[in-house]
């Protein structure tokens, strides 16, 4: 059961962090901190604020995406068409910076967000769960499928799948790349904000609370095919189920290794991950 | 026995076949031509020549030996080199570094020697040095030892990556639209450039969309279409073939009466 | 003319820098160069990979680690001598490079960087909880100093003091350095150059870029060993923290601040952050943030780091007065 409520926050994570891919081509190294910022932002406006729940996710989401248009704009954009170094570079002055800053202005203590829905406590299907983490579960497929209706149905959001198949022909029939990149970054930021946010609650809020699902989205994107929005839900997942299921049956202590170990066995034997297309020379 | 000589060469992608059961041969001492419509399969082929892509069925010899799945580094090292269309160079190193990387095949020193500064070491930086600023002479670019590749203009930057493909002493060179991209004069030097490499020894076989430069420097053009061989011939011949010019719906050439 | 200061003033500095412990006794001073010299071999490492193949090693801090621990489980477990344990780091460093490096350099850019990054956290996750043998997050303490050198004629010469640990440093450190030149000078580094403008390109004129790849990763891995080798004997004391993926980008903000594929670039860079930070201890605090802003500007605007800018701007000089176009 807790494999698919991570799966659910993992693949909305990942989401972004493959779209940002496939369209923009960058690896975005700094995706951990728009999660952390998502965090950061409930625990502002719901705890301190008092706001609804559901209002404040929204609300951050909102927020951290016009951070992530900012970013766009201010970091990736110089260094577009440059080496790949580049930009993994670039991404974690950005980490660094953002983490360090969140560090001085609101302190290393963690932080807990209390809701109303924490201490509700189901029982489902002979598993006992808090009210919260279903509502994460819930959460994530309801924004995963509002994404998919927009990609698929909206004149944009095709916009968008075309850009990401083919950016110069998509240019070339007047789809204008800089607005797709802009709103590109600005769901990947939402949708990471959003699964800080909706996690917030159950897992704390501190400064690198980033670094870990920053990580594990990477594993995701990988076994999804970088680019594939599919694959990183499936991959989000698979993954989250994985290391539910491994850390109960073999060893908690090293239940992260077996994303990790998931990433290097993808990447050395079938880089392109379940549905992506292979690497050509 | 032809140089290099491809049997029934085949690559499908998806569902699309890009190059179908082409047959090909270069003879020694021969400046061959290939050309076609743009989406004809010229670079598709190029690149299952050259090492860059696997073809799904069809064998490639050269030299007698047959290299169909080998990779292109170990082609160079059998004197079967190329150019490429977009970038020809190493961006941030200086020109003479990047004939000097050209010559990579014919230097010997490991990188012991090279740390114990030996005599040997020595030695052979000042020959590959030597041969690297006359082979930046008969590709025009003397006197630019030091300027950063990036910075060169763009004709000049293909004659570069030439002098690099050069300086790896090919038996067969492949030159991918060495003329794409320049203007008059940048593409009369090149063609000077190339028939003096001709007239050298080396075997070309080049792919190339400005009809002027192919008709003026190839003994024998092939010409491609979806994929599939057309026809091949001489200059004449294909100049005057209805079905080349259908094929290219009188795409503004001009007849050239060369001859080389 | 400038041949001469080319061979002179390097001399001069190296002079100075042997010197330096006469001039000054200051073991304030002593720690914060040999802090930097440690960094800067770790960087020289990582410019051999990073800065001159264009391959990015994210488990760079891990293979430091690796370094670090056989060397102190040689001396500590196994009893035997630093100047054993020195070389026996290297090799199994070297090991571990290639029996990573190996399956992974077949991948390309991101790819490669994201199987280090797996593997970098793997490194991680055993420190961390292979007791028995790393001692977890309590690492290992009680690492003894090298044992002093002693030369027929009764000239001993003993490492168990900063100012003895320095020349020990400089020494390797100059290692690293002269390593990097003639790399640069050599065959095999302009393959490893020609890697990293254009592989295509490279594999065309006959360099066979994943074996290249490998070359480089495991010399550079090589250096992380020596490096991790003389920390642990240095500091007496590791725990897994120093050897984090997040040490690796430090390591990285050194390299690119300093100017990646430079000569001098990894020292300059290492320079800056050991020094600096010892100097301006007052603004700890924010030293990350600016890390961050400071990295990020450098790509932006700097991309041959502070080096790469005193070159060419000691080039345009140069070009001024001689009259050049």
């Amino acid at each position: 059961m807790n494999g698919l409520i991570l799966g659910g926050a993992y693949a909305l994570i990942s989401i972004g962090m493959t779209m940002i891919f496939g369209i923009m081509n960058i690896s975005n190294f700094a995706h951990g901190t728009l999660y952390m910022l998502g965090g950061y932002c409930i625990y502002f406006l719901s705890t301190v604020y008092g706001q609804s729940f559901f209002l404040a996710v929204a609300i951050s989401m909102f927020i951290v995406g016009l951070v992530g248009i900012a970013i766009e704009r201010i970091v990736f954009r110089p260094v577009y068409g440059g080496p790949v170094l580049n930009d993994l570079l670039i991404a974690l002055g950005l980490t660094f910076f953002l983490e360090n800053g969140a560090l001085l202005l609101w302190g290393s203590q963690t932080k807990s967000v209390k809701t109303p829905y924490t201490d509700v406590i189901l029982h489902l299907f002979s598993v006992s769960v808090t009210l919260q983490r279903v509502i994460v579960l819930v959460a994530s497929l309801v924004l995963i499928a509002a994404l998919y209706v927009f990609l698929n149905s909206t004149r944009f959001g095709k916009a968008i799948v075309a850009a990401s198949q083919n950016p110069r022909g998509a240019s070339l029939v007047g789809i204008d790349l800089t607005r797709v990149y802009m709103v590109t970054f600005a769901i990947s930021s939402g949708f990471a904000a959003a699964a800080g946010a909706l996690l917030a609650p159950i897992f704390y809020v501190f400064p690198t609370m980033g670094s870990t699902p920053l990580l594990k989205a990477f594993v995701v994107v990988v076994l999804g095919g970088m680019g594939n929005v599919q694959g990183a839900v499936v991959g989000g997942f698979l993954v989250g189920i994985a290391e539910s299921l491994g850390g109960a049956y073999i060893s908690s202590d090293y239940k992260n290794v077996f994303s990790f170990i998931i990433l290097i066995s993808v990447l050395l034997i079938r880089p392109q991950g379940l549905f992506g297309k292979s690497q050509s020379s | 026995m032809s140089l290099l000589s491809c049997q029934k060469l085949h690559k499908v992608f998806g569902g699309l076949i890009a190059v179908n059961q082409v047959d090909l041969k270069v003879e020694k001492g021969e400046i061959v031509g290939l050309i076609g419509p743009n989406g004809a399969g010229k670079t598709t082929l190029f690149n299952l020549i050259t090492g860059f892509l696997p073809p799904t069925s069809g064998t490639i010899d050269y030299d007698g030996v047959n290299i169909t799945h080998l990779p292109p580094h170990i082609l160079g090292s059998r004197g079967l080199v190329r150019t490429f269309q977009k970038v020809n160079v190493f961006p941030e190193l200086s020109v003479l570094d990047n004939i000097l990387i050209g010559r990579y095949l014919h230097t010997r020193t490991g990188f012991f020697r090279s740390l114990l500064q030996s005599r040997s070491h020595f030695h052979e930086e000042k020959r590959a040095k030597d041969k690297a600023l006359s082979i930046l002479e008969s590709v025009g670019l003397s006197g630019s030892e030091n300027q950063q590749a990036k910075n060169l203009p763009f004709g000049l930057q293909r004659a570069l990556g030439i002098g690099a493909a050069l300086a790896a002493e090919p038996n067969l060179l492949l030159l991918d639209e060495p003329a794409s991209g320049m203007n008059p004069e940048e593409k009369k030097e090149l063609t000077g450039v190339i028939r003096r490499i001709y007239q050298s020894g080396i075997t070309l076989l080049l792919v190339e969309h400005d009809m002027n430069v192919v008709m003026s420097l190839c003994d024998r053009i092939i010409v491609l279409d979806s994929g599939a061989l057309l026809m091949e011939g001489s200059p004449e011949q294909v100049q005057h073939d209805p079905r080349v010019i259908e094929v290219y719906l009188g795409k503004g050439y001009k007849r050239v009466t060369g001859t080389h | 003319m400038k041949g001469f200061l080319e061979k002179i003033l390097p001399a001069f500095f190296i002079l100075f820098a042997f010197l330096i412990p006469v001039l000054t006794q200051d073991t304030y001073y002593q720690h914060t160069l040999n802090v930097a010299f440690l960094f800067a071999i770790s960087v020289y490492g990582f410019n051999i990979i990073t800065g001159i193949t264009g391959q990015f090693n994210i488990a760079h801090a891990g293979f430091i680690g690796i370094g670090a621990y056989v060397s102190a489980l040689a001396t500590t477990k196994f009893l035997l001598s630093f100047w054993i344990a020195l070389p026996l780091a290297i090799l199994v460093t070297g090991i571990f490079g290639l029996l990573i490096g190996y399956p992974s350099l077949r991948l390309r850019g991101v790819y490669f960087a994201l199987t280090t990054l797996g593997f970098g956290e793997i490194l991680s996750l055993v420190f961390e909880n292979w007791i028995p043998v790393t001692g977890g997050p309590m690492g290992i303490t009680g690492i003894p100093a090298p044992t002093a050198i002693k030369l027929p004629g009764g000239i001993s010469f003993a490492f168990d003091s900063k100012i003895g640990f320095y020349y020990l440093c400089l020494i390797f450190m100059l290692l690293s350095i002269y390593v990097n030149r003639q790399l640069l000078k050599s065959r095999l580094g302009r393959a490893m150059l020609g890697v990293r403008e254009n592989e295509d390109l490279a594999q065309s004129l006959g360099i066979s870029i994943t074996g290249t790849k490998i070359v480089a990763f495991v010399l550079a891995t090589m250096f992380l060993g020596l490096c991790g080798s003389l920390y642990a004997h240095y500091f007496r004391f590791i725990s897994p923290v120093s050897f984090s993926v997040a040490e690796t980008f430090r390591h990285v903000t050194m390299l690119i601040v300093g100017g990646k594929g430079t000569l001098l670039g990894p020292l300059v860079g290492a320079f800056i952050f050991t020094a600096l930070p010892e100097i301006l201890r007052s603004i700890e605090d924010y030293q990350w943030v600016a890390y961050g802003a400071i990295l990020m500007v450098c790509i932006v605007f700097l991309p041959k780091g502070i080096v790469g800018l005193i070159k060419d701007i000691l080039e345009r000089l140069s070009n001024e007065t001689v009259g050049k176009k």
